[in-house]
């Protein structure tokens, strides 16, 4: 529907003088922060999707803390029953919420698909480049204002999970913070930080070259389905360690399951994982997968990089 | 330094370190597109504060010397200083002393006036709550009163350019580089934006003003550059070129044909006459004195004007100096 743009009265000019300012400016750190929550708070404008992941997350909430609480057969104390780090490896995979999975394409799809298009159609890349900030800057800004949503989303159900299975373990408030546990939180942190940095860097080279939001989404819908068929080709050939070949969708269970320090034997047994069978170790996987991440990572950054600083705003 | 002459050379050693007199300085400034295509040809000139008009046709290079001077794209050769701050090795510091009106639309939808002016303003260096003090004032400024919390995609031409303009006010910047602010404007709106330009002028601030609207520039600026197809034509104070045909005075009388004789016989030189008029050129000769040979010869002195030089004028001479014709 077309709108009719009328010049309002309120544009009127009323010849109330210039008025100047002291100038007094931040020193870089300190406009970074600034700068990078007025994106957050532009990222997160738009309520009803703010409202579908809040939604989904309570779900999950609902369901992990039923879960937690149902899954000793009676009588049997929890640490009796399944060692913690195993416990909080399950309930992770379970809710799907820290994993590459679904709902972080979809947040980073959401959060960052538009970020630096919408500069570079609007042609708002002439206003932020002609300020005091460098394009290293800009990008930094709108990187971390994309990675901090997105992340807001992924780390606060592994938090709520440790809490959850450690109230389910009678922890005392101290035992929360004692590095025997908290360890596989930072883990857990870590690892969800590792797939958050790939996703945002990914998108965000994608945004700065698409012209729309949506391609960046059919990309992201296609990749996982593409690494999926080509490593259900894989497994029934016997290829050694083939999540490594198919790239970040299909190995992330493994980074996560090393940096939880999980064993091979019961990711096939505890967990029915049966292509495990077909992987050297758990560490050997995890660690290549997670290198292979990190230079995907570098990769992305650079390129988006060198296209942001040789850009030529005419 | 006057003339244009003396401008456009080539400068010196000690006229790089010295731009104390200059808002904008350029020595060799060069930039060619790709496929070859020449932004700005070897421009030297010297720019002083106050308000410069950046003139020439479409393609001239106006915009391409100013996203040069604000490092939005790179120079080929040449060097420039704004403010005495190099635009190679002085970028960042350059950018805290200019505010920049782009020509094209440049401003988010999804945002509002407010949200525009506090969002550039902390990229300026502003703290929040500066930033959000800051853009009230400059969005009073321009007028934008309850049409401010309204998002921009549903402002008029006219809304958008003075949000452009309060933008680059936000941190108060010393010069203003505005590129075509009254493009697409109605005659209020444009009439509004010159206004606002000229009182930013008479509070102390440089502007430099790239149009191809004349009459916008002969409002608002004390001097002007012309550029044509990215080489300088000339630069010259706005007084000095619109005085340069002061010599020439328009004279109606009751006897034309009379007084021409009359004109001719004291020698004062007349380049043209018609019944309606005459024109004479006084560059040696006193106006009081055409008054004086009307009264002695008892003819009817009618008008004695001296008419003022249009910068339209001016320009289209220039241009035609540049292209090779003849200047009439």
């Amino acid at each position: 529907m077309s709108r009719d743009i009328v010049e309002p009265e309120e544009a009127r000019i009323y010849g109330i003088g210039y008025r100047s300012w002291k100038r007094s400016f931040q020193p870089n750190s300190k406009r970074f922060l600034f700068l990078t929550w007025e994106e957050i708070k532009l990222i997160a404008r738009p309520r009803w999707p703010l409202y579908v992941f809040i939604s989904l997350r309570l779900i999950f909430f609902i369901f992990e803390v039923l879960g937690i609480l149902n899954a000793p057969p009676s009588g049997i104390p929890f640490e009796q029953y399944i060692p913690f780090k195993q416990f909080y490896f399950s309930r992770l995979i379970n809710s799907g919420s820290p994993m590459l999975g679904l709902t972080d394409v979809l947040l980073v799809f959401y959060a960052g698909s538009s970020v630096l298009s919408r500069d570079r159609l609007s042609g708002a890349y002439s206003l932020y480049f002609s300020r005091p900030l460098t394009r290293l800057e800009y990008l930094a800004v709108k990187f971390s204002a994309v990675a901090f949503y997105v992340l807001s989303f992924t780390w606060l159900p592994a938090i709520y999970i440790y809490l959850a299975l450690g109230s389910a373990y009678d922890f005392k408030p101290v035992d929360y913070l004692k590095w025997e546990y908290l360890q596989y939180l930072v883990a857990v942190l870590g690892y969800g930080l590792l797939i958050i940095l790939l996703l945002t860097s990914f998108v965000l080279l994608l945004s700065s070259y698409l012209k729309k939001g949506w391609y960046v989404g059919v990309i992201l819908v296609a990749l996982p389905i593409v690494s999926s068929i080509v490593y259900s080709i894989l497994v029934p050939l016997e290829v050694q360690n083939p999540s490594i070949y198919v790239g970040p969708f299909a190995s992330s269970i493994y980074i996560l399951a090393w940096f939880l320090d999980i064993d091979k034997t019961v990711l096939v047994e505890n967990f029915g994982l049966f292509d495990a069978t077909l992987i050297t170790s758990v560490s050997y996987v995890g660690s290549m997968s997670a290198s292979i991440i990190l230079a995907l990572i570098a990769v992305f950054l650079g390129v988006l990089f060198v296209r942001i600083r040789s850009l030529e705003v005419v | 330094m006057s003339s244009a002459e003396s401008r456009t050379d080539s400068l010196t050693s000690s006229d790089l370190s010295d731009h104390a007199g200059y808002s904008i300085v350029a020595n060799h400034l060069t930039k060619i597109y790709q496929g070859n295509v020449i932004g700005l040809a070897d421009l030297t000139v010297s720019l002083p504060f106050g308000s410069v008009g950046l003139l020439g046709p479409n393609g001239s290079g106006k915009s391409t010397f100013i996203k040069l001077l604000l490092g939005l794209i790179k120079p080929t050769e040449g060097d420039a200083w704004v403010l005495g701050k190099n635009i190679r090795t002085d970028s960042m510091a350059i950018r805290y002393d200019v505010g920049y009106v782009p020509e094209n639309d440049s401003l988010q939808d999804n945002l509002n006036a407010v949200e525009v002016c506090k969002l550039f303003g902390i990229a300026s260096g502003l703290s929040s709550s500066d930033a959000i003090q800051r853009a009230h004032e400059v969005l009073d400024y321009v007028g934008l009163d309850e049409a401010r919390y309204r998002l921009v995609k549903t402002y008029s031409t006219g809304m958008k350019q003075r949000v452009k303009l309060a933008q680059a006010l936000v941190h108060d910047p010393p010069l203003l580089l505005i590129d075509e602010p009254t493009n697409g404007l109605d005659p209020k709106g444009r009439e509004d934006m010159i206004r606002l330009l000229i009182e930013l002028r008479n509070a102390g601030k440089t502007l430099v003003v790239s149009s191809h609207i004349l009459p916008d520039i002969e409002e608002i600026c004390e001097y002007v550059m012309i550029l044509h197809n990215g080489k300088l034509v000339t630069s010259d104070s706005l007084t000095h070129i619109l005085n340069e045909t002061s010599s020439r005075w328009i004279v109606n009388s009751s006897e034309n044909k009379q007084f021409v004789n009359i004109l001719e016989e004291n020698e004062i030189p007349v380049l043209h006459w018609s019944s309606e008029q005459i024109l004479v050129n006084l560059e040696q000769t006193d106006p009081q004195r055409i008054i004086a040979l009307a009264a002695k010869n008892n003819i009817g002195l009618q008008r004695l004007v001296r008419p003022r030089k249009t910068l339209e004028q001016f320009f289209l001479a220039a241009l035609n100096i540049e292209i090779g014709e003849s200047y009439e």
